[in-house]
């Protein structure tokens, strides 16, 4: 063996050896160096935007838990690897509960539920139960129900994570629940299979009732996308191809309908989830146009938020959508001084580099960031 | 460059569509078997052949029956093509050009090199799990190409995933390069984007099963971009 050759292998082994002992410390120093990242510096982004005055601020958008509160704060452990819990894939359904927010994540089949206070995280139906969860709700006790398209039934949690029961109408073989509203024991089932809404007791899993069906006529739901319950206890319900959004009554009577097909302020394209504000605005998250409608409770068009862009106030293939009428004290400092926020909406959309998206509604003046 | 292979992309595009069905292919001969012997040729020509129909009518995107598309085969994708209906100011926002449609933000949005272009969120507005089959993949593995694009979309095929909305590496050794695979003219690189619509014809024009753009028969298809 020549001289060099043997230097050069024993150069190259020892710089394995180095490599090799070193190795826990680089892996160490990337995990801190991604987690201590800055934290963003709030963009407001206003609807509708001047000369008109204000109604909602885009707050933030992010992907992960840390982009909105610090590691330090929310006291990071590396070794349980807790990074992976505080990062969404895929986000479809959201729910706001307390000071939780729930989110379905499709790419890892569980449901996130980040504290935003304490910033802490939990992972709900992360050993397998979930399949292909895709909407959310969460009662007044902090019963966590779950819908999953691949089991076939919603799933009810218990706030500390174990499964306590299913909700599925007996001798149903095909059954997709693809959006949920839960208010005063009642459980909303949207039912995209058979083009239903069905009813259940929260106490006792049964069937209440069943609105709705296969037909794009009045009082029938086609395709139902969405669900939200306002405080009155009328039920809205969206439908993705019949481009519209109906309200029933308590009994499930049909009251009146407003969006139509169609690509002009006032019409929806693809509707996936709505949300009803305290005030009674309704808020369609809309795949198609990528944008988020706002309608008042008469059913007239009120304006537009989000958008096909993939940048702050943007709703790139927004799919979920939820009302918190509270933040967490940390995060009221991302509102913009002079905007008075009655309540806040959260967005999830699945593309795009943030992946969850902030909104207040009110009112107030521009602020200059 | 990339204008020219957009532009490229986009006749070749048209050239697809307008290009008439040769009379020896299995279509054209299908066509002439029905008008002789009626409605009985198609259930023998489904028994003898394992393609389905080429076309859209009869795929599984042929809504045409349904009610609410009113018979329109188009409009259940490209909804922004339907007719507009009542035409109101929004209440809060009066300022604005409401006469504008959304379909028109959607295709001219300015940032559009930044997201997936339209041959992959038309697809991906059904296909998440809740109307049609979830094709959304898992998060894309950290390496080079995420770095230039941050936004990548992976699709799941299987175990398999496949980056979607990112620009093709034209210049990556393990690639083909790109003008072998615009003059073959079967894969479509939009933008020069690979997107759904680069290997998926979402009109089944060719009748191939998952309607590929081209038959996969030992790996054409994939062989078409990837030299390995």
């Amino acid at each position: 063996m020549e001289n060099g050759e043997w230097k050069r292998r024993r150069a190259h082994d020892s710089n394995c050896r180095v490599l090799f002992f070193h190795c826990p410390f680089y892996i160490l120093l990337l995990g801190l160096s991604g987690c201590l990242g800055p934290r963003p510096a709030p963009q407001w982004v206003y609807f509708p935007p001047p000369p008109d005055p204000p109604r909602v601020v885009h707050l933030v958008s992010f992907n992960s838990l840390h982009q909105l509160i610090p590691p330090q704060e929310s006291g990071l452990n590396i070794f349980r690897g807790a990074a992976a819990s505080r990062r969404v894939g895929t986000p479809m359904g959201i729910a706001w509960h307390g000071e939780t927010l729930y989110i379905c994540d499709t790419n890892v089949n569980y449901v996130h539920a980040w504290n935003l206070a304490s910033g802490s995280t939990r992972r709900i139906g992360a050993d397998g139960e979930l399949k292909k969860p895709v909407a959310v709700a969460v009662d007044e006790n902090g019963t966590v129900f779950v819908a999953d398209t691949i089991r076939g039934e919603v799933v009810a949690f218990e706030p500390s994570g174990s499964e306590i029961t299913r909700f599925k109408p007996p001798k149903t073989v095909n059954y997709r629940p693809v959006a949920l509203a839960v208010i005063g024991g009642a459980l909303y089932v949207a039912d995209m299979a058979n083009h239903a809404v069905d009813v259940y007791s929260t106490e006792t899993g049964r069937r209440l009732r069943s609105l709705g069906g296969r037909s794009s006529g009045t009082g029938r739901t086609y395709y139902p996308s969405g669900i939200s319950v306002d405080a009155a206890g009328q039920t809205y319900v969206a439908e993705l191809m019949s481009a519209r959004v109906q309200v029933f009554d308590r009994s499930g009577h049909f009251i009146r309908a407003f969006g139509s097909p169609g690509n002009r302020y006032g019409s929806l394209g693809m509707p996936k989830d709505i949300a009803v504000g305290p005030d009674g605005v309704s808020f369609v998250a809309d795949a198609q146009f990528q944008c988020i409608h706002l309608f008042d409770p008469r059913g007239r068009v009120l304006m537009v938020i989000g958008g096909p862009r993939d940048e702050p106030g943007g709703t790139p293939l927004p799919n979920g959508i939820a009302i918190a009428t509270l933040l967490p004290e940390k995060l009221l400092d991302l509102v913009p001084d002079g905007f008075k926020a009655r309540y806040y909406v959260w967005v999830s959309n699945t593309t795009g580099q943030q992946r969850l998206a902030l909104f207040a509604v009110g009112a107030g003046e521009l602020s200059q960031s | 460059m990339i204008q020219q292979w957009r532009v490229r992309g986009f006749r070749l595009l048209q050239s697809r569509r307008l290009k008439p069905a040769a009379p020896w292919s299995i279509g054209s001969v299908r066509r002439i078997l029905m008008l002789l012997f009626g409605a009985a040729v198609p259930l023998v020509g489904m028994a003898t052949e394992s393609q389905s129909m080429p076309g859209l009518k009869g795929s599984k995107h042929d809504f045409s029956s349904e009610e609410w598309t009113g018979g329109d085969a188009c409009i259940a994708c490209h909804a922004e093509k339907r007719e507009e209906f009542a035409i109101e100011a929004p209440l809060w926002n009066p300022s604005v050009d409401f006469n504008r449609a959304f379909g028109d933000a959607v295709r001219d949005r300015d940032d559009r090199r930044a997201l997936p272009g339209n041959g992959t969120m038309i697809c991906m507005r059904c296909h998440d799990g809740t109307m049609a089959k979830d094709m959304f993949g898992g998060l894309a593995p950290p390496s080079a190409a995420n770095k230039r694009h941050p936004t990548i979309l992976t699709t799941g095929h299987g175990r398999t995933n496949h980056p979607v909305g990112v620009a093709y590496p034209a210049f990556d050794r393990d690639f083909r390069p790109i003008s072998a695979i615009l003059s073959e003219g079967k894969v479509l690189l939009p933008d020069g984007k690979i997107e759904c619509t680069s290997c998926h014809d979402p009109h089944n024009q060719a009748g191939r099963r998952y309607m590929l753009v081209k038959s996969n028969r030992r790996s054409a298809l994939c062989l078409t971009c990837h030299k390995k």
